[in-house]
């Protein structure tokens, strides 16, 4: 604090009728500066049992944060939008079992065996054609464009 | 003055496990010069206690980022002091009163106080100081109550040593001439 006089030296000159006149006029309650130290820190107490915890706003934590919700997002969209197919194949697939569950057995064995047979007449077309290759290999190049050229356009593949 | 042992504070705050002790000493430090500042500016002691109590949970909130760029003395006294014009802000847009009633309900409020004594030339001055204007004030009971020096008071206040002496010796010609007038 400044020296007193120096105060005082002040209001000689200022205000002369203001010396010496500091004292106390208001009352304060009896106890009030004894107790305001425990209240004061009850209440900083119950302040901090009440806010939640609040971490550090500092622009790391902010980095942090951003990073953290830009890989979620990216990790709820691949979820969002890879799981619905996966779902609908999923339910495919079982309704196609169940609806199976529920033809007679000797139906899916006639269908398994005419699936065979299909498949056996294909390999042998497909032998056929390779036969076929072999056998006009010997028909001369000239003979051939003549017959190409005498079937009707529509014929043509 | 009080570096020392207020810097003694600031670690022992800084310390969790002291941190409890060094508030409690901090706040029997300066509560009452706080309060009193408070008290002369608001008047009631309902209202004083509040913002008194407000200052603190902010001094206890706001100390373990305190810089030491300024004495500890000095910051208390501006989260005080802003705590208090914020607080006189806050009444005044609440009041549909004008800034001269405003004054008046304060002097009323003095002389509402059971102690209060219009023939004693101490009431007469706490009368004299509601008139002033809030930072004039603020600038009076400073100086007069806590003797505070200019100096401090700039880099509380933010105000130049110069402009704080003219307001001072400005409040005091006035309160001096309520008081030869009353």
């Amino acid at each position: 604090m400044e020296k007193k006089e120096t105060i005082q030296d002040e209001l000689r000159e200022v205000a002369p009728s203001l010396l010496h006149q500091q004292q106390s006029t208001f009352q304060v309650p009896t106890g009030y500066f004894e107790q305001l130290p425990h209240k004061l820190l009850a209440a900083v107490n119950k302040e901090e049992k009440n806010s939640p915890t609040i971490l550090s706003r500092s622009p790391r934590w902010t980095v942090f944060a951003a990073a953290a919700v830009t890989i979620g997002i990216l990790f709820f969209s691949l979820y969002y939008f890879r799981n619905p197919l996966n779902e609908e194949a999923g339910a495919v697939d079982q309704w196609a079992k169940q609806e199976i569950s529920k033809l007679p057995e000797e139906h899916v064995s006639d269908y398994i065996d005419n699936t065979n047979a299909i498949l056996q007449t294909a390999t042998a077309e497909k032998i056929e054609s390779n036969d076929l290759a072999v056998l006009i290999q010997d028909i001369p190049h000239e003979e051939i464009k003549r017959l190409l050229n005498d079937l009707p356009a529509t014929e043509m593949p | 003055m009080t570096s020392t042992s207020d810097q003694q504070l600031l670690q022992e705050f800084r310390n969790p496990i002291t941190k409890e002790a060094a508030f409690t000493m901090l706040v029997k430090k300066y509560q009452e010069r706080i309060y009193w500042l408070i008290r002369r500016m608001v008047v009631s002691h309902e209202d004083a206690n509040d913002v008194v109590q407000n200052t603190f949970i902010r001094v206890w909130n706001g100390l373990e980022k305190f810089r030491e760029d300024s004495q500890l003395y000095t910051w208390i006294y501006r989260v005080a002091t802003n705590e208090c014009l914020s607080f006189l802000e806050q009444q005044k847009r609440k009041s549909l009163a004008s800034l001269s009633e405003k004054d008046q309900e304060r002097a009323e409020q003095v002389k509402a106080d059971s102690h209060f004594d219009a023939q004693k030339l101490e009431w007469k001055l706490e009368l004299a100081i509601q008139q002033l204007p809030e930072r004039q004030r603020m600038v009076f009971i400073l100086r007069y109550y806590q003797e505070m020096p200019y100096e401090q008071m700039s880099k509380l206040l933010e105000t130049s040593e110069g402009a704080l002496k003219a307001s001072y010796h400005h409040a005091a010609k006035k309160i001096e001439q309520y008081i030869l007038n009353h």
